[in-house]
């Protein structure tokens, strides 16, 4: 470099000396810009919480949405609502990334993207529909309620149809009870009474129905109670979340579910006096069976037998049939044998109950929709409402084309739009009123949690001004009057409702009521279910070619290259259309902890025959598509089965959704065999890719981090019995191990009680903390290096010498004796008065050797300045500093929340109580496998665990840093039943 | 040079009149020093300090001084959260609905109401970043809104009596036997 001249240097300094001189206008807010009147409410710089019901998917749970100075930062579950009673799955968590998504739709747009004004649009889509010369038809997703009345009207209007279809859609559920009870309906399964769980497939805690309602469920039924609990099998070909949770895990190859639940059915006819119509049943098993193959490899018949026992004597008990995806025959027969189990052992009235059937009996099924698009001609006019048909169903992009008009309502550039000729952006479902009915007899309410933040307009809404532009005004049916808008119609249904709920109560009285609880509940009418005969279609369906032989449950008669395919939707993405949020993405699937993409998973000798190994990409392919995926080499699916999940691979969506793994839809269409998916073919692709994964291993090295405890073990334990924890309080201090006097503290001790038999790994909290705590979205590529910032994770890990898997929460474990304090130069890593370990980002200057100290390894480092595109910046917590470069940080235990109970009882002059403080985690948590409480106070919930529970343990405990958080053991079930 | 020498005139030369206009040119200048000596006198020694300019000009002096109205009357949300709140137009016309209407400030307020056009008011307290700072904690433990806030009875224009900075804090905290814990004002 030049030395720099004399002259040059002085314009420099003069130039600087100006420019502070004359101070560039500081960024901070220098005016207080009060309200002229203010709202009633919320309270200006207060926290206020709206009630709605979130629609990420059908299950229809009720949401609680933390407002605050005009925009929402958190979604809870609603302890009110009867589905899911508090719990809030990562989806729905992630609802609020949905409606501040940076890609989302904001103007209406013609095709190839030119933006249109609202009047133009709805005047240009009127006329299209006034010189129709074909049918009007409406793909919808699923709706119940004033939105369906809405669609519904408007189809007939223009004498068309409407269709409301779910991609995962459970209609062999339907199709099944259909064929066998005359009910084409999927009843409620009441697990929570059962003693006794038999899942074919059914991933009933990741996304099969209604999965925050059955994990609370099954957490209570599986929980240890008077000497016992409740007992999970899981049948089918891939050790799935559910699966892992399973006291007993059947490993077989697609079909092979078929032939135990047949197998059982019979045991049950000859042996065990089945219940009900004994001839029907029998008629129904002979026609069952004549499909059914054999038992498959390594299942006994005494086992089927004993399970079918076990199934009959238990005092309740269900059986559930998937997979969510299966549509074909093969998933009808194991559902009819599913039910026809139930229908034997006397369940139906009481755990699968038809009197409650689920919304998602009123979804179309993958038939309905590709007869409807097949149908569409040059002269249709097709409307889409939330459904993505191009991502989700083969064939529907060549119908699109096709079609004469496309009209997209939505709320993000999908696949489906990107072919429309009219995007119409509607508001965003924590933006609108509405309502939903997951269940019959739970009519929840959702109502705009914040004004809108872009250029949308209700649904329901664009469908009365379009058909009032095209001539056609509107009306409820059965001549219940013409509302102007939408919000009208909602609130005439709800007059309707309102009559009959509760008629005695003023309207305004049922609605506020109804608005604060989210809803409005009531008790269904009993129905009384009958076995049909067997129908002639049934028993004469062919036998498929490919059945004859038995081999296929092995794999002596395929080749190396092929493989059953197992379609499974993922817990975090589902059926693809939340892919775009960065929550989702990151979150770790449970199973294997991948994130940012998709995989297929192979037997290790399936891997072996075809000469690939973990992290090559694998060609699979059938006769309707060929998808690339990397390889995972695992021991947990099936040898026969290639196993992918469902949710990416987007070609439109947004930036964080494109381009990113494979659609395995690609590969899905009516298959008419032995098995759901029917077979794949298999060829490596000669390239390497491998998944990028957050847990490296699932071995625990003998650390015994995660801990099983025998049933018969603790059957025999009293209150206080096993290995007494060291705690973290001053009578944890003991002179032979410790240096320094155990701490005082005068006000709280701060701990946690983490229930790992309750934990089902779904993950949901760690995604409510990315919500509550501000932590950034890192990508791909800084979690490849390990750079990773999610404060809380749940790791799965095995059991010493065995392949069951179990979860680990593992989060700051806010150690008395942290490990992390005495290595800081700075004390920005010190003690609290509370027990908290505190971490003060000013102070810290990034030496990173508390992380380096950490035993837990829960410290998490910024690598860099996070972003977020705008709007998302709206979501993050105001009480919460956002971290900088630089910067170590951790969990706080939700500090905020804590400081907020303080403030809270403190006002209303009465001590903090044990259940004020409800860290994020906590309170999402379906199954209460978290608390949360003062080790100080003897009769909180959190001090009588740690103290007594027989199944209490610490991590690392031989370390002496004396955590705050306590474990309780897994359970493990005497003997397979 | 020469051309200014060429245009100026030469100087009378007269004697009184000189003397009478140095003494006049003293006599202003002294007088011009007094006004402004006193003008710096009152801008420094004024009772409370004079704060920075408002759109409108509100004095707390008249409005918590001399008609003795309490703070939480318009200040609402400090015994309730952590911030005392800006008051509403709508708190203003309380009053001034039908007080002293014609005053022209009073009209200007008056106008803003009636068009629904809030007040740009220029921020004085300012809390540095990072700190969760909660009013109703504060008033619950029964200080005085003067403790930190100053002698607002006698301020025309709010002035912010010290800077809010942590030793600030940390001392009252010392004293009040308070926790001093880092969490306890940040998160």
């Amino acid at each position: 470099m030049e030395p720099i001249s004399r002259r040059a240097f002085l314009g420099l300094a003069a130039s600087a000396g100006v420019a502070i001189a004359t101070s560039p206008p500081s960024k901070l807010a220098d005016r207080l810009i009060p309200y002229v009147n203010p709202p009633e409410y919320p309270p200006s710089g207060q926290w206020a919480t709206y009630a709605t019901t979130c629609r990420e998917c059908p299950a229809g749970c009720g949401m609680h949405l933390w407002h605050r100075d005009g925009r929402v930062t958190k979604a809870e579950g609603n302890p009110e609502h009867p589905v899911n009673c508090g719990g809030l799955c990562a989806r729905g968590q992630s609802s609020l990334q949905g409606l501040y998504d940076p890609d989302r739709l904001r103007a209406p747009q013609r095709s190839g993207g030119a933006l249109a004004s609202w009047p133009d649009a709805i005047t240009s889509i009127g006329d299209k529909l006034r010189n129709r010369r074909g049918r009007v038809v409406v793909l919808s997703d699923l709706q119940t309620g004033a939105l369906r009345e809405v669609v519904e009207s408007f189809a007939a209007a223009f004498g068309g149809a409407a269709l409301f279809w779910e991609p995962i859609n459970c209609e062999a559920l339907c199709g099944a009870h259909d064929a066998l009870f005359g009910l084409p309906q999927i009843p409620a399964f009441r697990m929570e009474q059962c003693r006794l769980i038999l899942t074919f497939g059914a991933d009933f805690l990741d996304t099969w129905i209604s999965p925050v309602e059955y994990a609370a469920a099954f957490s209570r039924m599986h929980a240890f109670r008077e000497g016992g609990m409740g007992r999970m099998v899981y049948v089918g070909p891939r050790l799935s979340m559910t699966a892992g949770n399973a006291d007993d895990f059947l490993c077989v190859p697609p079909g092979g579910e078929l032939a135990i639940a047949v197998e059982m059915l019979r045991a049950i006819a000859e042996k065990g006096r089945p219940k009900g119509d004994a001839r029907t049943l029998t008629a129904h098993l002979k026609a069952l069976s004549a499909r059914a193959g054999g038992l498959p490899e390594g299942v006994s018949r005494a086992r089927v037998e004993s399970l079918a026992r076990a199934f009959v004597e238990s005092p309740s008990s269900v059986a559930l049939a998937g997979p969510a995806g299966g549509s074909g025959s093969a998933a009808r027969d194991l559902a009819m044998a599913a039910a026809l189990l139930n229908y034997a052992a006397g369940r139906i009235g009481s755990s699968m109950d038809f009197a409650a059937p689920h919304a998602l009996s009123r979804a179309a099924g993958n038939r309905q929709a590709e007869a409807l698009l097949e149908g569409l001609t040059q002269e249709d006019i097709l409307f889409l409402l939330g459904a993505n048909p191009v991502y989700a169903l083969n064939g529907a992009e060549a119908a699109l084309r096709r079609a004469g008009a496309v009209v997209c309502l939505g709320t993000m550039p999908d696949e489906s739009a990107a072919l429309a000729h009219w995007t119409l952006p509607v508001d965003s479902p924590l933006e609108s009123w509405g309502d939903y009915e997951p269940r019959a007899g739970v009519h929840g309410l959702m109502q705009p949690t914040l004004s809108r933040l872009h250029n949308s307009r209700p649904a329901g809404d664009l469908f009365l001004e379009v058909a009032r532009a095209a001539g056609k005004p509107l009306a409820r049916p059965g001549g219940a009057g013409a509302p102007e808008n939408f919000e009208q119609w909602l609130h005439l249904c709800w007059r309707e409702l309102h009559a009959r709920l509760s008629p005695l109560t003023p309207f305004d009285l049922f609605w506020h009521d109804s608005l604060r609880r989210g809803g409005a509940y009531e008790k269904p009418a009993e129905v009384s279910v009958q076995l049909r005969p067997v129908a002639d279609s049934m028993v004469e369906r062919a036998v498929p070619a490919r059945l004859v032989n038995d081999s296929r449950l092995g794999t002596a008669g395929s080749t190396t290259t092929d493989a059953e395919l197992w379609v499974w939707p993922s817990v975090m993405l589902f059926d693809g259309r939340v892919a775009n949020r960065g929550w989702l993405q990151e979150a770790p699937e449970p199973t294997t902890s991948i994130t940012w993409g998709s995989w297929v998973e192979l037997h290790p000798r399936k891997a072996r025959a075809l000469g690939l190994s973990d992290g090559d990409v694998v060609e699979i392919s059938n006769e309707r598509a060929a998808i690339e995926l990397p390889l995972l080499v695992t021991e947990d699916v099936a040898e026969n089965v290639a196993a992918v999940p469902l949710g990416q691979g987007h070609t439109a969506l947004g930036r964080n959704a494109t381009r990113r793994g494979a659609n395995a839809f690609r590969l899905l269409g009516g298959v008419e065999g032995p098995t759901a998916f029917g077979p794949v073919k298999l060829r490596p692709a000669g390239r390497s890719a491998p998944p990028t994964s957050v847990a490296p291993t699932q071995d625990q090295y003998k650390r015994e981090l995660l801990q099983w405890m025998p049933l018969a073990r603790l059957r025999a334990m009293n209150p206080g019995d096993g290995n007494p924890v060291v705690l973290p309080l001053p009578e944890g201090f003991d002179p032979r191990r410790d240096l320094y006097q155990g701490r005082k503290y005068d006000q709280h001790r701060w701990a946690m009680v983490v229930d790992l038999h309750r934990c089902t790994g779904c993950g949901a909290c760690g995604v409510a903390c990315y919500a509550e705590n501000n932590i950034a979205v890192m990508g791909e590529e800084q979690l490849r290096v390990g750079r990773e910032l999610a404060w809380l994770k749940v790791v799965p890990y095995r059991k010493e010498g065995s392949r069951r898997l179990g979860w680990l929460p593992m989060l700051c474990q806010q150690c008395e004796c942290a490990p992390c304090e005495p290595v800081c130069p700075v004390f920005a890593s010190v003690h609290d008065g509370e027990g908290l370990n505190a971490q003060v980002y000013n102070r810290c200057i990034g030496t990173r050797y508390c992380s380096n100290n950490c035993p837990y390894k829960v410290r998490r480092f910024n690598w860099r300045n996070n972003e977020w595109p705008s709007p998302l910046e709206r979501q993050l917590n105001p009480e919460v500093t956002v971290r900088c470069r630089g910067v170590m940080e951790k969990c706080t235990f939700c500090i905020q929340r804590i400081r907020n109970a303080e403030h809270v009882a403190k006002r209303a002059r009465r001590p903090v109580k044990d259940g004020d403080i409800l860290p994020a985690c906590v309170q999402s948590c379906p199954t209460r496998a978290l608390l949360f409480g003062d080790l100080l106070l003897s009769d909180s919930e959190v001090s009588r665990l740690t103290h007594n529970d027989p199944r209490r343990y610490h991590v690392l405990e031989s370390l002496n840093a004396k955590p705050a958080i306590t474990y309780l053991m897994r359970i493990e079930q005497d003997e397979p039943v | 040079m020469s051309a200014e020498q060429a245009t100026n005139p030469p100087t009378p030369r007269s004697g009184p009149s000189r003397r009478l206009r140095r003494a006049a040119a003293w006599t202003g200048a002294g007088s011009l020093l007094l006004v402004l000596g006193m003008v710096l006198l009152c801008y420094f020694y004024y009772p409370a300090g004079l704060g920075k300019e408002q759109p409108i000009p509100f004095s707390h002096r008249v409005h918590a001084g001399d008609k003795e109205i309490s703070c939480l009357m318009c200040h609402t949300t400090a015994t309730g959260g952590a911030r005392a709140g800006i008051p509403p137009l709508e708190t203003c016309m309380l009053c001034h609905r039908r007080i002293i209407i014609t005053y022209p400030k009073v009209k200007e307020l008056r106008e803003h109401y009636f068009a629904g056009r809030p007040v740009p008011w220029v921020r004085v307290n300012d809390l540095p970043d990072y700190v969760y700072f909660d009013h109703s904690m504060h008033l619950l433990r029964g200080f005085d809104c003067g403790k930190c806030h100053g002698d607002v009875k006698g301020m025309d224009r709010i002035v912010q009596p010290q800077e809010f900075k942590m030793g600030y804090c940390v001392q009252c905290h010392r004293d009040n036997g308070a926790s001093h814990d880092c969490t306890i004002c940040h998160r």
